[in-house]
C-alpha cells in the first residue's frame, strides 16, 4: 500500500502541473498547441537548459550559489564555435567542455582561496568573464556556420540530453563526490566529522556545474548559431530561467530524484512558455505567469520539502 | 602507570578566551571498563570527550593510548585509532539513506572507477544493522529522516560500533531514550565490554550511571573531582560531589495532599483527536494544579502538548477555558498566548529558544506587546529591565543580557526558555520534559520554580518521560499509551509507585 502511494505521489509530482497546463492550453490554444509535433518541439527545447540546470544542482545543493552559468554559456558558445571551425564537431564539443572546465576550476579555486560568500565571488567573476567574452569576440557577435547545426537535430540532441542526464544522475547518486555534495549541503559539520574533504567537494561542485554549463553553451550555440558578448552583468539574464528550472525541480524533488526533476521541470516550463506564446499573451504577462507558476509549485509542494528548506 | 590502563590523558587544558573549560585534567581508562562521566552543565565533560575524539584540539597536555602518544587532529584520526563517539547533536544527514550515513567517508571501499556499488553498500549496511540490533526494524535503504530522533541516535550508535572501536564515547546521547531502547543499549554495552571495549558514558541520569557503570568520574568547573567505584556510592554522594554542596536528597515537592483548587477548572479538554498523534483525549486542569502526563517516548503526549498550544492540527474535540468562557477552535500559538497559555517544547534548541539571538531578546519575545509603547515602538528601557529582572530571578548564568543564547550552557538555555513564560505571567503552562538534558543543580532549581508557580495558583501540564519527576511533582498523573490516555488517574495523596505506573505505560 505504502509503495503504491509512493508511486502515486511520484506520478502526481511529475505529471500534475504538465497535465493541467496541457488541458488549459488545449482548451485555449486548440490544435496549434495539442499536436505531437508541438510536444516534440517542447522536448527538444528542453535539452540545452536541462544541461545547465543539472550543473547548477551540484552547487546549489551544497548551499552555495554560482552566478556564472550565464556567462559560461556565452564563453563556451564562443570558444566552441572557434574550435569547431578549426576541428569540426570534436572541436565544438571539446571547446564547450574545456571552457566549462577552465571556468569551473577558476570558480572553485577562487572560492577556496578567498573564502568569500559564493554569490559575491561569482558575481565578481562574472564581470571578469564578461570582459573576457568581449576580448575574445572583439566586441562582435560570433556565428557558428550552418554546417554545424547537427547537434540541434533529432536524434543527436536527444542522445546528448539522455547522455547528459545519465552522467548527471550517476554523478549525483552513485559517486562519492555526489554523496559528499549532498552531505555538505545538509551539514558542513557532519560532513567534516564524517571524513569528507570539504575543499575538494566544494571545488568539484563548481567544476561539475561549469562543465555542464559549457555543454549547455554548445547546445545553445547549435540551436541559435549566434552568440554576442555581454557586459554589465547582462549575462545573468541567461541564468535566471535556469534558476527557475532549478527551484521547480527542487520543489518536486522530495518525490522524484532531482536530476529527473530537472528534466521534468524544464519540459513543464517550456510547456508553459509555448502555451503562452500560442495563446498570444504579451511577453510581460508571460513573465508574470512564469513567476506565478514557480511560487505556486513551491507552495503546493510537499511540506518540509527540500525546496521549503533551501528557498528561504 | 597501572598496567591495565590503556588510555590516559595527562594535564589536559582547554581555554575558550577567558573561560577555562578544562584545567589540568588527568584521566585514565582501563580495557573493558564502562566508565561513567558526570558533572553539571558546563563542568567540562563534553569538552573532554570532544578532545579525546578529535572534534576539538587541546591547548596543553598529552594523551596516551596503548602506551603510545595519541594526538588526534580531527575526528578521522580518532576513528583510525579505534575511538568512536556519539555526540549530543545529530551526526547524521537526514536526506541521505542510513547506508550513505553509515559509510560516510568510507565510500571508497565500495567504489570502482569512481562509481559506487549501492547494492553492495545496502547489503552490507543491512547486515551490520541486523548484527547489532538483531531485528529488521530498520532498513538501510531508508532515508534517515523517516526515523524518529531516538532511532537516529541508535543509527549513530550502530555507526560508531561498526568501526569496531576500542573506546566508545556516548555523550548524553541516551538521556531521552525509552526504557526498551535503554535496555537494548545496555545489553549491547555489556556485550562489547566482554570483548574488551571500554565505554565512556556521559549522562545526567545519575541512577542509570550508578547501576550500569564500573567506575564514575565526577567533573566540576573544568576539573576532575574524583573517580569512584559505582557500587559503593549513592545518588546523593554523586550529586554532592557534582555541585559541591549538599543537595536535598529529595528535591521534589514534600506535600502529599494534592492541594489544588478542585472546584476551579481552568482548562477543559474533551475528546481531542489529532490524526496519527492521539485520539479522544479528555481531562480537566484545575487552578494551582500540576497535572502530570507520562508515557513512553512516541506515545503521543508531546504532540498533545503541541496541539493544545496550537502547533498541531486538531481533527476533533474541544479545548475550553471555563474561566474566560473561551473555546479555542482552529487556534494558533498567538491565540493561546493571548489567552494566557505558555508552552515549553521538548526540543529546546530548535523550538524553544533562538540560539542566535540575545538572552534579552529571547526573554522578551512573547511579551513584546506588553512593553510596546505608542504605535509600534518597543521601549528599550523596559526591555532591558525585564530581561535583567528575569536573569536575576532565575539565576541565569550569562555574562550580559546581550549574550547570544548559543553561548550558554544547556541548563541556562533551559532557564531562558522557561522564564519568558514567567515574564508573560502565563496562567497555564504546558511543559514538555522541562528537565531533559539539564544537570541536577538546574533540575532542582526548575522544581523550585514549579512549586512556586503552583503556590501562585498557576496551572501546569507537566509532560515527562521521567516517572520520578511525575510522581515527585504531579498532583495527578495521567498515562498515555499509543495516543490514548488511560482511564486510571494516579493521585498524589495515594502516593503512587513507579512499578505500578509502568504497568500502564507498556
Amino acid at each position: 500500500m505504502q509503495i503504491k502511494n509512493k508511486y502515486l505521489s511520484m506520478i502526481y509530482s511529475i505529471c500534475g502541473v504538465p497535465v493541467l497546463l496541457i488541458i488549459f492550453f488545449t482548451i485555449f490554444g486548440g490544435s496549434r498547441f495539442f499536436s505531437l509535433n508541438n510536444f516534440f518541439n517542447i522536448i527538444q527545447q528542453s535539452v540545452a537548459p536541462s544541461l545547465v540546470v543539472w550543473g547548477i544542482c551540484f552547487v546549489m545543493i551544497m548551499n552555495s550559489y554560482d552566478m556564472s552559468p550565464g556567462v559560461t554559456i556565452i564563453l563556451a558558445s564562443m570558444i566552441s564555435t572557434i574550435m569547431a571551425i578549426k576541428y569540426g564537431y570534436v572541436g565544438l564539443i571539446f571547446g564547450g567542455v574545456m571552457t566549462g572546465m577552465i571556468i569551473g576550476t577558476l570558480n572553485g579555486f577562487c572560492f577556496l582561496l578567498f573564502k568569500v560568500p559564493s554569490v559575491i565571488l561569482t558575481i565578481g567573476l562574472v564581470m571578469i568573464y564578461e570582459i573576457l567574452s568581449c576580448m575574445i569576440s572583439n566586441g562582435r557577435g560570433i556565428y557558428l556556420p550552418d554546417t554545424f547545426g547537427r547537434l540541434s537535430y533529432v536524434p543527436y540532441n536527444l542522445i546528448l540530453w539522455i547522455i547528459g542526464g545519465t552522467i548527471a544522475y550517476f554523478l549525483y547518486n552513485r559517486t562519492i563526490i555526489g554523496l559528499h555534495i549532498q552531505t555538505l549541503g545538509s551539514s558542513e559539520k557532519i560532513a567534516k566529522n564524517g571524513g569528507v574533504d570539504l575543499n575538494k567537494t566544494k571545488f568539484m561542485g563548481f567544476l561539475i556545474c561549469a562543465v555542464f554549463g559549457g555543454l549547455g553553451g554548445v547546445m545553445y550555440q547549435s540551436y541559435g548559431h549566434f552568440v554576442q558578448p555581454q557586459i554589465g552583468l547582462t549575462s545573468l539574464v541567461l541564468l535566471f530561467p535556469a534558476l527557475t528550472g532549478f527551484f521547480y525541480a527542487l520543489a518536486i524533488s522530495k518525490k522524484v530524484n532531482i536530476i529527473i526533476a530537472v528534466a521534468v521541470g524544464q519540459i513543464t516550463l517550456n510547456l508553459l512558455m509555448n502555451g503562452l506564446i500560442i495563446i498570444k499573451l504579451p511577453t510581460t504577462i508571460q513573465q508574470i505567469v512564469m513567476g506565478g507558476l514557480l511560487i505556486f509549485v513551491v507552495a503546493i509542494g510537499p511540506r518540509g520539502s527540500n525546496a521549503g528548506d533551501i528557498i528561504k | 602507570m597501572d598496567e591495565s590502563v590503556f588510555f590516559q590523558t595527562l594535564n589536559i587544558s582547554k581555554n575558550y578566551g577567558p573561560v577555562r573549560a578544562l584545567i589540568d585534567v588527568s584521566f585514565s581508562l582501563r580495557k573493558g571498563e564502562v566508565r561513567g562521566l558526570v558533572g553539571e552543565n558546563g563542568s567540562g565533560k563534553s569538552t573532554l570527550a570532544s578532545i579525546i575524539s578529535g572534534i576539538i584540539l587541546k591547548d596543553h597536555g598529552t594523551m596516551m593510548k596503548d602506551g603510545k602518544e595519541y594526538n588526534p587532529k580531527h575526528i578521522q584520526n580518532a576513528y583510525e585509532n579505534k575511538i568512536g563517539i556519539v555526540t549530543q547533536e545529530s551526526g547524521l544527514i537526514e536526506d541521505l539513506s542510513i547506508t550513505a550515513n553509515l559509510f560516510l567517508g568510507r565510500e571508497k571501499e565500495f567504489a570502482s572507477a569512481g562509481f559506487l556499488n549501492i547494492r553492495k553498500m545496502n547489503e552490507d549496511a543491512n547486515k551490520i544493522i541486523f548484527k547489532i540490533l538483531k531485528t529488521k526494524k530498520m532498513l538501510a535503504e531508508d532515508k534517515v529522516k523517516n526515523y524518529s530522533f531516538e532511532e537516529r541516535k541508535i543509527i549513530e550508535i550502530i555507526k560508531a560500533l561498526y568501526l569496531n572501536p576500542e573506546i566508545l564515547i556516548l555523550d548524553e546521547t541516551t538521556d531521552a531514550f525509552s526504557r526498551d531502547n535503554k535496555k537494548m543499549l545496555w545489553e549491547i554495552i555489556e556485550k562489547i565490554k566482554k570483548k574488551g571495549v571500554s565505554v565512556l558514558y556521559i549522562s545526567h541520569t545519575i541512577s542509570e550511571v550508578l547501576d550500569n557503570t564500573d567506575r564514575i568520574t565526577i567533573m566540576r568547573d573544568g576539573k576532575i573531582i574524583d573517580t569512584i567505584d559505582s557500587h559503593s556510592h549513592t545518588e546523593d554522594d554523586l550529586k554532592k560531589m557534582m555541585v559541591g554542596r549538599e543537595l536535598k536528597s529529595n528535591y521534589y515537592r514534600e506535600d502529599y495532599q494534592g492541594s489544588f483548587n478542585k472546584e476551579k477548572i481552568v482548562l477543559k479538554i474533551e475528546n481531542l483527536s489529532s490524526k496519527n498523534a492521539f485520539s479522544n483525549v479528555s481531562f480537566s486542569l484545575h487552578e494551582g494544579e500540576i497535572l502530570g502526563i507520562g508515557g513512553l517516548s512516541g506515545c503521543g503526549m508531546s504532540k498533545l502538548g503541541k496541539a493544545i498550544f496550537g502547533l498541531l492540527k486538531i481533527d476533533a474535540g474541544t479545548i475550553y477555558l471555563p474561566i474566560k468562557n473561551k473555546l479555542l477552535k482552529n487556534h494558533t500559538p498567538v491565540d493561546s498566548i493571548t489567552q494566557g497559555i505558555g508552552y515549553l517544547p521538548k526540543d529546546r534548541d530548535s523550538e524553544g529558544i533562538m540560539l542566535l539571538a540575545s538572552v534579552k531578546d529571547n526573554i522578551n519575545l512573547v511579551s513584546l506587546d506588553r512593553i510596546q509603547r505608542g504605535f509600534a515602538f518597543i521601549n528599550s528601557k523596559d526591555e532591558i529591565s525585564v530581561a535583567k529582572n528575569a536573569i536575576k530571578e532565575l539565576q541565569i548564568k550569562t555574562p550580559n543580557i546581550d549574550q547570544f543564547c548559543i553561548g550558554l550552557s544547556g541548563g541556562n538555555r533551559q532557564k531562558v526558555s522557561l522564564v519568558k513564560w514567567l515574564v508573560r505571567e502565563s496562567e497555564i503552562l504546558i511543559l514538555d520534559c522541562p528537565t531533559r538534558g539539564v544537570d541536577v543543580g538546574v533540575k532542582a532549581y526548575i522544581y523550585i520554580i514549579l512549586e512556586k508557580l503552583r503556590l501562585q495558583k498557576k496551572s501546569i501540564i507537566l509532560i515527562s518521560e521521567e516517572l520520578p519527576e511525575l510522581i515527585g511533582m504531579g498532583d495527578r498523573i495521567l498515562i498515555m499509551k499509543d495516543g490514548i490516555i488511560g482511564s486510571k488517574v494516579f493521585k498524589r495523596e495515594e502516593k503512587p509507585r513507579e512499578e505500578e505506573i509502568i504497568n500502564y505505560m507498556i
